[in-house]
């Protein structure tokens, strides 16, 4: 019965979505610049780190589309390269604070009482934390090569490749380290939705039958409660994106987030604010290209809340 | 005091245009108890938004009728009916509160729960009497006892959580009624509250109209309320008036069969006990039909004329009218239309 | 309510401590010393200098001599790039100046925020609500570094209008302020929007309706209040993120602020400095965070005050 009605709900939403002209086009506008980024390193003639210093800036042209940087490296290729590592920092960091805050929040709202009361007071106490701060602490202090993440780092990775010491696996230690920083300061208020969700749905008659029929904890949390309190966590991981990606762009910008020979939005349109007013282009595509996509997530889960939650638009009571 | 003339209220959906309100007419005179009923769903509250322009819009629009008010002095120097319809938003404002007040279902979302309640009272004579400052808190606070609040005084200083729902209710009713209006529209002013609460709320907005030129419109789903209340009955399905006249007339010899099949499911104190009749079948979405009578799938008495033409409008003297095609129902004094 | 304001400062002691304790074995523990850098210092020069600064005790004993000092004379301890001057003199430095930036920020985000929010629900759906709003999205779509570039080149550098850097006139605090607040206004903005959306639906803004108020005093005595909650739970937030836009905006119109000396030291690895920032930061988010709850609990009398 719950599910019937679950599915007629989610094709409604879908419907819904459908209609939003603006979450659509954004869908699409996304799709094809992940698409852009997966491709144009691969087909450029140029590598996104292969410098021509006699070349130096050049404004675009038909040669280099989006121009040169400072170093004369195809711009469009860094661009869609550094658009690889800003996605995949949103996305990625989203899931880890998706994972931790679903369990956290999960946990606390199904178990409820006094454990729940002690793990939300924790969040509560974590939310006054100045975290950027401590993340900047750590990206200072502990990203560097002879510090204890990497000798982890080093140890994982030697399980894959031959020579994990590579200095050319250092700027990805770093990329993952950002990862997983972020992911790690941005679950608070994912922990706080699910609970929220889970405590309501807790006390639903479907959740009930399963418990009489003996379902398990784990079963009942992960197969019943959290399909069901999918909408608000979507919303919210959808609307988590941008944010991570702008901590990353903040980040790189400081110089703590992602490192030369790489690139991501954050760091291509840092190092192009520099000298903006000669070479306007370098600043340019990549700030476009990050504000867009921002752009669009943040129209995405706009348009998801509104077609999950269709209070907000009116018109139904 | 009130006349309401083939009032049309629609709301475009996604599903297309639902006529909520589809040619309602009724008038409430000085001094009379109107009640309103019929099935959740029908359009009972929109008739009462349309009357004083709240329909939310969009997706809502009053598309045709007039609803006309009296002036204010009776028989006054050839002062002609305002109609709310065509009135400015201004014109209407101050017949909002003013002369024609109105009472919600919910007394416990229909406070606003930042504002103190002494706040909230004073307010309305603060934009319609320009009272303000003490004589304005006298005045609530009096009008509050008025309602059976004890502590008047310090009651306007406490937040509506602080308060039972039945005395919220009351607030309420000392809300609209402050400034002595001439039409008190009630939604469903019970059906949120306990039962013995129901029936102080009733017997309290009985006595204040009571004695006083109050024209009360009250809307409700419960025919006991109406037996208690009303002085004449409009009996409303599907986004139209089928029956309407006085209460006696329509409680003792109901003409149109949904009203039949309303009073049969009432429980009857004398007699015996058998399980109560129902009506079969769900009503339609409100205005949902094209043509033809809009009971005809759950009318006991359907004919194949119900499907086709739309049912006429038979009316006596007394002010009792009944829109079905049965024939038996013209047959006394009643005049076809 | 002073039993509450006073609970939750005495509740700030030991979250302050976590974090104090938290960032103090962390920068120490890190590789990496606050000298480092100085390539031709000699081992003894660095032994002396080491002593000085009470870094070749062991780690637990410097623990407690910063606590005890800490505690006991307010005292962070000595500044590592800057001789000569204390952690405690750089803050009472450029705590004002930091403080002066967020503060105007703020104004200017809920000044521009909120009408824009309010218009934007008001008119819902219709061509104001969908400028307000791409206007808002604009904002939270351009990060502050990228923003400031594009301001100073407008403003300073073709218009002459303000300054490009420092913070000593009004002039001076123009752009960054702009650079700052913008971004917290576009949320405030939409936080404002979606509040007020959700109150202009409730039945008691029907009741004002029905009562024969006017449109203007609906939105402004009985549907403001509560559309601003959001907008009041997000101040919380809200500071710590002007605090982390100040980092950018400092650095870019090199203002003498807290944020720029925080990464500033933070690559230096001077320790005291770290510390004494941290800490400022932190006691000031528990403390908006204190008063944001106050705020709250008077706008919304339903909310009872305990913890
Ligand atoms: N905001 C709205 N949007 C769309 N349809 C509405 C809206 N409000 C009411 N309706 C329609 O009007 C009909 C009558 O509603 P209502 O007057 O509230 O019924 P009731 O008689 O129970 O008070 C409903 O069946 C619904 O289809
Ligand atoms: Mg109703």
């Amino acid at each position: 019965m719950a599910e019937v009605q679950d599915n007629s709900l989610r094709r409604d939403a879908w419907r819904r979505l459908k209609r939003n002209r603006a979450a659509v086009v954004s869908g699409c506008i996304l799709a094809v610049l992940t698409l852009c980024c997966v491709l144009v390193p691969e087909l450029s003639r140029w590598r996104y780190d292969e410098a021509n210093l006699a070349l130096g800036p050049t404004s675009p042209s038909w040669g280099h589309w989006m121009g040169t940087d400072y170093l004369g490296r195809d711009l469009m290729t860094r661009v869609f390269f550094g658009g690889r590592i800003s996605l995949a920092v949103g996305v990625v960091a989203t899931m880890v604070s998706f994972v931790i805050g679903v369990i956290y929040g999960g946990v606390a709202g199904y178990f409820g009482g006094r454990i729940d009361n002690l793990m939300m007071r924790l969040v509560d106490v974590m939310y006054t934390f100045p975290f950027l701060i401590l993340v900047i602490l750590l990206m200072v202090f502990f990203a560097g090569k002879d510090g204890a993440p990497y000798g982890v780092w080093v140890s994982v990775l030697g399980v894959f490749v031959a020579d994990p010491k590579d200095p050319a696996y250092f700027p990805v230690f770093q990329i993952v380290f950002v990862f997983a920083a972020l992911g790690a300061i941005s679950w608070l208020t994912m922990a706080r939705i699910v609970r929220g969700q889970v405590l309501t749905l807790r006390e639903q008659p479907f959740v009930e039958a399963a418990r009489t029929m003996g379902v398990s904890h784990t079963g009942i949390i992960f197969r019943h409660l959290l399909p069901n309190a999918l909408g608000p966590i979507i919303v919210y991981a959808t609307l988590t994106v941008p944010q991570v990606m702008l901590t990353e762009a903040f980040l790189s910008f400081l110089g703590l987030g992602t490192q030369e020979p790489l690139a991501s939005w954050g760091l291509l349109a840092s190092g192009g604010a520099e000298m903006m007013d000669i070479y306007p282009w370098i600043l340019v595509f990549p700030a476009v290209m990050l504000a867009a996509t921002l752009f669009c997530f943040n129209f995405l889960g706009d348009g998801l809340r509104d077609a999950l939650d269709p209070q907000i638009r009116g018109g139904q009571r | 005091m009130l006349d309401v003339r083939n009032l049309k209220t629609y709301f475009s959906t996604d599903e297309g245009e639902v006529r909520a309100v589809d040619g309602v007419s009724f008038a409430i005179a000085r001094g009379e108890i109107l009640c309103l009923v019929g099935e959740s769903g029908c359009g009972k509250s929109v008739t009462a938004m349309s009357l004083l322009g709240l329909v939310p819009s969009p997706p809502g629009r009053v598309v045709a009728g007039e609803v006309l008010l009296a002036p204010e002095q009776e028989g006054g120097d050839g002062a002609s009916a305002l109609d709310l319809r065509k009135a400015s938003e201004s014109e209407l404002r101050q017949v909002r509160g003013r002369r024609i007040a109105m009472i919600f279902q919910d007394p416990m979302t229909s406070l606003n729960p930042y504002l103190t309640v002494g706040v909230q009272l004073t307010e309305v004579l603060e934009v319609h009497m320009r009272m303000r400052g003490e004589p304005a808190r006298e005045r609530a606070a009096q009008m509050l006892t008025s309602v059976g609040i004890s502590d008047a005084e310090q009651r306007l200083n406490d937040y509506p959580h602080e308060m039972s729902g039945g005395i919220r209710q009351r607030v309420m009713i000392a809300m609209a009624l402050l400034c002595e209006p001439d039409v008190l529209i009630a939604d469903e002013p019970t059906t949120a509250l306990d039962v013995t609460i129901q029936a102080q709320i009733l017997a309290l907005i009985r006595q204040l109209q009571e004695g006083t030129g109050l024209g009360v419109l009250l809307i409700t789903h419960d025919l006991g309320v109406v037996a208690n209340m009303a002085d004449r009955v409009a009996v409303m399905y599907a986004g139209r008036i089928v029956e309407q006249g006085p209460v006696e007339a329509i409680f003792d010899d109901p003409k149109h069969p949904y009203t039949a099949g309303l009073l049969r499911s009432l429980p009857q104190l004398s007699g015996p006990c058998e399980t109560l009749p129902v009506i079969p079948g769900l009503p339609p979405p409100a205005g949902s039909t094209e043509r033809g009578c809009s009971f005809a799938p759950r009318c006991d008495r359907v004919m194949d004329r119900c499907w086709q033409q739309d049912p006429p409008t038979v009316r006596w003297g007394s002010g009792r009218h009944v829109v079905c095609h049965l024939d038996d129902i013209a047959t006394e004094d009643g005049e076809r239309r | 309510m002073s039993r509450f304001v006073l609970r939750r400062v005495l509740g700030l002691v030991p979250t302050l401590w976590l974090v104090v304790t938290l960032v103090f074995f962390l920068v120490r523990l890190a590789p990496g010393g606050p000298f480092d850098a100085e390539r031709a210092v000699p081992p003894e020069v660095m032994a002396a200098l080491e002593a000085k600064y009470n870094l070749d005790a062991p780690l637990l004993v410097q623990y407690r001599d910063f606590l005890a000092d800490l505690v006991f004379r307010a005292d962070l301890g000595p500044c590592f790039k800057y001789p000569g001057r204390s952690v405690r003199e750089i803050i009472a430095l450029s705590l004002p100046v930091s403080m002066q930036l967020g503060c105007l920020a703020m104004v200017l985000a809920l000044l521009v925020g909120v009408p824009l929010g309010v218009v934007g629900a008001v008119r819902h759906n219709r061509a104001a609500d969908t400028i307000a709003m791409s206007v808002a999205m604009v904002g939270i779509s351009v990060p502050r570094f990228v923003l400031a570039p594009i301001l100073i080149l407008v403003f300073s550098l073709t218009l002459y209008w303000f300054p490009v850097a420092l913070w000593e006139s009004p002039r001076h605090m123009v752009l960054p302020v702009i650079c700052a607040g913008l971004p917290t206004a576009a949320y405030i903005a939409r936080l404002t929007r979606g509040g007020m959306l959700e109150v202009i639906r409730a039945d008691f803004i029907r009741t004002a309706r029905a009562k024969g108020l006017s449109e203007w005093r609906i939105i402004w005595r009985h549907a403001l209040r509560g559309g601003l909650l959001p907008v009041v739970s997000f101040l919380g937030p809200g500071f710590s993120g002007l605090l982390v836009g100040s980092l950018v905006v400092e650095t870019i119109f090199n203002i003498p602020g807290m944020g720029r000396y925080f990464v500033e030291a933070a690559l230096n690895r001077d320790y005291g400095l770290v510390m004494g920032v941290t800490l400022v930061y932190g006691s000031l988010l528990m403390v908006l965070n204190t008063a944001v709850d106050l705020a709250y609990a008077w706008l919304d009398p339903r909310v009872k005050l305990d913890g």
